[in-house]
């Protein structure tokens, strides 16, 4: 498998267009998922695989094969997105920011309750609603399927701050989902 | 302990991460906890409903974007396919041409090791890191593996004085672009094309030294098929 990656790496390299192609096919699938529910948003998430196939192609020359090809460009497109949610939230007022903050996530006076059969539909709308930090948190944990050891790894947070995110996230997803906000 | 306490242990009895006596402990709280029972059963609904989310897939229009922008950046030395690169690396391109002319035989060469030809310092992968640092440690990682092969492609005694002289242009021409941005990213450290420039000129120096003892090596091996090929393959 590591002979592959390296293989292709090399091709990749030497400016073989067939193999940089075949790189796309073989991880942009994956990659998107990863993108459109981090920036919560079709456009952003095609502009952000293209950028990080862009940012790979240049920077292959540093794969040294230590992981395989899909864990270092998942590595990349982590590393990228989130630069590009803190220039997002860089760019956001402090109102936004406040509002998560100060007890937004806190369950709802009233009692939610999520409809058993959630659609999902709703649930891509919903996660594509909730604030950045705790969406990427939610994303790598719930939807990508990662232990919060390897969440707090790839974000460069606690595994504590990693689980609070994720509650965050689970609270507000409830309240949307349940009808509430 | 009030249902509060609780709020925290709710995500990871949802995930299973607790072990029997903290479930125990928590199953015992929830017999008797309306709210906490409702949040459990809408955390795994929306568990089991985030891991069955349907793929997304990337539009068709990405990849027409993605080659267009990588067939408009600089190519790499001995690339496939355009033609843009030859002008910008024109030396490298007569050196290509001028070891092909060259009249050589297997008894006018040392035996080589047949060794790797770089050795390369192990870093572990990166976990997340700043771009800047990236860069770093690529520049690191190529500097290092340029030391390891300029030691044998630039030894006198494995070239011929014309293919040396050709290299030692070639690897000027290079190193010229290295001290530039480096210079540059001295005063910018985190400016793009500086960057961009020195990894570039970093690959392209590994490119050609590796090439040259590729063909160095073929040559000692009296194998003019497998130097023809290599001949070939830089003139591509």
């Amino acid at each position: 498998m590591r002979a592959v990656d390296l293989e292709l790496a090399q091709r990749c390299r030497r400016g073989d267009a067939e193999a940089f192609e075949e790189l796309y096919r073989a991880h942009a699938g994956r990659l998107y998922n990863l993108v459109f529910r981090m920036a919560g948003s079709a456009d952003e998430a095609d502009d952000l695989l293209q950028d990080v196939f862009l940012h790979a192609h240049r920077k292959l020359g540093s794969f040294r094969g230590d992981s395989s090809l899909g864990t270092w460009l998942y590595r990349l497109a982590v590393n990228h997105c989130l630069d590009f949610l803190r220039g997002r939230q860089a760019k956001m007022t402090r109102v936004t920011d406040s509002l998560d903050e100060d007890g937004a996530s806190e369950p709802a006076a009233a009692s939610p309750s999520v409809p058993t059969a959630v659609s999902r539909i709703d649930l891509e709308r919903a996660i594509a609603r909730l604030p950045d930090g705790c969406r990427a948190a939610f994303v790598l944990h719930d939807v990508e399927g990662f232990e919060h050891n390897e969440v707090g790894r790839l974000l460069g947070v606690s595994e504590g701050t990693s689980k609070s995110q994720v509650h965050k996230a689970r609270m507000k997803l409830r309240a949307m989902l349940s009808g509430i906000d | 302990m009030s249902c509060r306490d609780y709020d925290a242990q709710i995500g990871d009895y949802v995930d299973g991460a607790m072990d029997e006596a903290q479930r125990a402990s928590f199953e015992s709280h929830l017999e008797t906890c309306a709210s906490c029972r409702a949040t459990v059963a809408d955390f795994s609904v929306i568990c089991a409903a985030s891991l069955s989310l349907e793929p997304q897939v990337p539009p068709p229009h990405i990849w027409r974007k993605l080659s267009a922008a990588i067939e408009a950046e600089p190519k790499p030395f001995f690339g496939v396919g355009g033609t843009q690169w030859w002008r910008a690396f024109a030396p490298v391109a007569a050196m290509a041409v001028l070891v092909a002319s060259l009249s050589w035989t297997a008894a006018q060469l040392t035996s080589v090791p047949g060794q790797r030809l770089a050795t390369r310092t192990p870093v572990t992968q990166s976990e997340p890191v700043s771009i800047l640092a990236e860069y770093q440690l690529a520049e690191r990682d190529l500097s290092n593996t340029i030391d390891g092969l300029e030691r044998i492609a630039t030894d006198r005694t494995s070239l011929d004085m014309e293919t040396a002289d050709v290299l030692k242009a070639n690897l000027t021409v290079l190193d010229g672009a290295i001290g530039e941005s480096r210079e540059a990213l001295k005063k910018e450290p985190e400016n793009d094309v500086a960057q961009e420039s020195l990894f570039e000129a970093l690959r392209n120096k590994v490119a050609l030294l590796q090439d040259t003892i590729a063909l160095i090596n073929e040559m000692r091996k009296g194998n003019q098929e497998g130097a023809a090929r290599i001949v070939s393959g830089l003139n591509q």
